[in-house]
C-alpha cells in the first residue's frame, strides 16, 4: 500500500510526456517517469522515494515495440524483459536478461526501467554496453541519439526532464559474449557479481553488476589485451578500486570471484590459494 | 492524455466480468482486487514482489499484483484464482496435496496455470524458471511439483 496521494498521467506521445513532466516540475510537483513500475511502487511503498505524480510512458505505442531493421534491433524502453528474452533476434542478450529478478516480475519489469532505476544493479545495461548499442531519448527538442557508452557512467545521464525512448542493438554483434551471475543464497536474488565479457576482433569489454554500488565497465583495445601477460590480474586491477563490501559479500570475496571467473572465461591462470 | 487524481471511477475486467470501482491512483491492483472488487484469492504476502502470493494473470501473463497500480490495468483482462474453477491445475493441486497452510497456493496456481496455457510442453528448466517466482513458507514444494507434473500430463493428454 502506498500511504499518500499520487496523481497519475498517461500521455500518448513523446511530446505530451515531456511537456507533462516539464509543466509539473514548473509547478514544483515532484513527478517520476513510470514504466513497468516494479521498482517505483516498491520504493514509494517503503518511502524510499517520494513523488506527488507518476507519468506512465506505456501510452506511447512505439515504446512498447521491438522492431527489426537492417542494422539494428530497436527495442522500446517500455518493453518487458521477458519480451526481449523470448525474441528470436535477441539470443545474444537472453542469457543475461533471464537471470534478472524472477520470471513473473520480468513480465512487468521493462528494459528502460531497469536501466534508469535507482537500484545499484541495473544488470540489463551490461549486454547493451557490451554490444555498443545506441540509445534514443526525448528532450525539449525531440528525439536525440547517442552511443549508450557516451551517456552511461554509473547511471544513465540524460538532461533534466528527458526520458529514455528506444535502444538500438546492433544486429551483427561481433565477438564472443560470456556471462556469469553469482548470488549469495538463491538464484532469485540480487547478484554479488554478474560479469559480462565480450571479446571481439577490435576490443575486449568487461562489465560488472553487484560488484560496486553501480554498474561498472571497461573497454580495452584488442591489441592491448593481447599483449597482457596476465589478463586475469590486469582486468581485476581495473575494477578493484570500485569493489564494495556489504552484508552479502566482502570486497575481497568479490574480487576473488571476478578473478576466478575471468580465468574461466579466458582460459587464464588464477591460483586463489 | 489520461489523467487520474483523487477518487476516480474505473472499470476493471476481472474473471471475465466488468467491475466498476472507485480507486485512488496510488492503489495497487492487489489492494483493489481484495478490498474493492472482493476477490481475496490474491494474497498480500510481502507486498514487495518477492513471494508471488499475489500473482494474477494480466492479458494471460502472470504478474505480481502488489507491483502494479490498479489504474494501469484498465482495458486489460485480469484473471485471479477465483477464475480457475475446474481447471486441471486446480484438480491436481487437490489430488497431489499441493498445499499446506494454503497462503501461497493462489500464486502458485496462477503461475502454473499460465505456464501450462503458454507452454504445455514446458521442460524441467522452464518449469523451475517460472515457479521460482513463488515462495512456499511451509516448504511444500514437492507436492506443488507433483501437482504441476500431473496437470501437465493431463493437459498434454487432452491435446492429443
Amino acid at each position: 500500500m502506498i500511504a499518500y496521494n499520487l496523481d497519475y498521467f498517461k500521455p500518448e506521445t513523446t511530446e505530451e510526456a515531456y511537456e507533462c513532466m516539464k509543466s509539473l516540475k514548473e509547478e514544483k510537483v515532484n513527478a517520476l517517469y513510470y514504466s513497468g513500475g516494479t521498482e517505483v511502487i516498491t520504493n514509494l511503498r517503503k518511502g524510499a522515494v517520494k513523488a506527488d505524480a507518476v507519468i506512465d510512458l506505456k501510452g506511447i505505442g512505439e515504446m512498447s515495440e521491438i522492431l527489426v531493421e537492417d542494422q539494428y534491433i530497436i527495442v522500446g524502453a517500455n518493453v518487458p524483459l521477458n519480451a526481449m528474452i523470448e525474441h528470436v533476434e535477441l539470443g545474444t542478450v537472453m542469457p543475461i536478461l533471464n537471470k534478472i529478478a524472477d520470471h513473473t516480475v520480468r513480465n512487468a519489469l521493462t528494459i528502460g526501467g531497469n536501466i534508469c532505476g535507482k537500484l545499484p544493479f541495473r544488470e540489463a545495461v551490461l549486454p547493451l554496453l557490451a554490444l555498443n548499442s545506441l540509445v534514443k531519448w526525448v528532450d525539449e527538442s525531440g528525439v536525440k541519439e547517442s552511443l549508450l557508452r557516451d551517456v552511461f557512467d554509473k547511471r544513465l545521464k540524460l538532461p533534466p526532464n528527458a526520458f529514455l525512448y528506444q535502444i538500438m542493438i546492433p544486429r551483427k554483434a561481433s565477438g564472443k559474449m560470456m556471462s556469469k551471475r553469482m548470488e549469495a543464497h538463491t538464484e532469485v536474488d540480487y547478484p554479488i557479481l554478474h560479469v559480462v565479457m565480450n571479446i571481439s576482433d577490435t576490443e575486449v569489454f568487461v562489465g560488472l553488476s553487484g560488484f560496486a554500488s553501480f554498474p561498472v565497465y571497461q573497454v580495452v583495445p584488442r591489441n592491448e589485451y593481447d599483449e597482457w601477460s596476465d589478463p586475469v590480474e590486469s582486468i581485476a586491477a581495473m575494477f578493484e578500486k570500485d569493489a564494495k563490501s556489504d552484508e552479502r559479500a566482502s570486497k575481497e570475496y568479490r574480487v576473488h570471484l571476478l578473478k576466478n571467473q575471468i580465468a574461466l572465461f579466458t582460459g587464464g591462470a588464477y591460483d586463489s590459494i | 492524455m489520461i489523467q487520474y487524481s483523487g477518487n476516480v471511477n474505473i472499470q476493471l475486467n476481472v474473471n471475465r466480468e466488468i467491475h466498476e470501482v472507485v480507486v485512488m491512483p496510488q492503489d495497487t491492483l492487489l489492494r483493489v482486487l481484495r478490498e474493492k472488487v472482493g476477490y481475496t484469492g490474491p494474497k498480500a504476502g510481502c507486498e514487495n514482489g518477492d513471494c508471488g502470493a499475489c500473482t494474477v494473470l494480466l492479458d494471460g501473463k502472470p504478474v505480481k499484483a502488489c507491483l502494479m497500480l490498479a489504474v494501469e490495468t484498465v482495458g486489460k483482462e485480469i484473471l485471479t484464482v477465483e477464475g480457475l474453477e475446474d481447471t486441471e491445475i486446480q484438480k491436481a493441486f487437490v489430488s497431489e496435496g499441493g498445499f499446506q497452510c494454503g497462503f501461497c497456493t493462489a500464486g502458485f496456481l496462477m503461475n502454473a496455470f499460465a505456464l501450462l496455457e503458454t507452454k504445455p510442453d514446458a521442460n524441467e528448466a522452464e518449469k523451475k524458471d517460472w515457479l521460482s517466482a513463488n515462495l512456499c513458507r511451509c516448504t511444500g514444494y514437492e507436492g506443488i511439483e507433483n501437482a504441476l507434473n500431473l496437470a501437465q500430463k493431463r493437459v498434454q493428454e487432452k491435446k492429443r
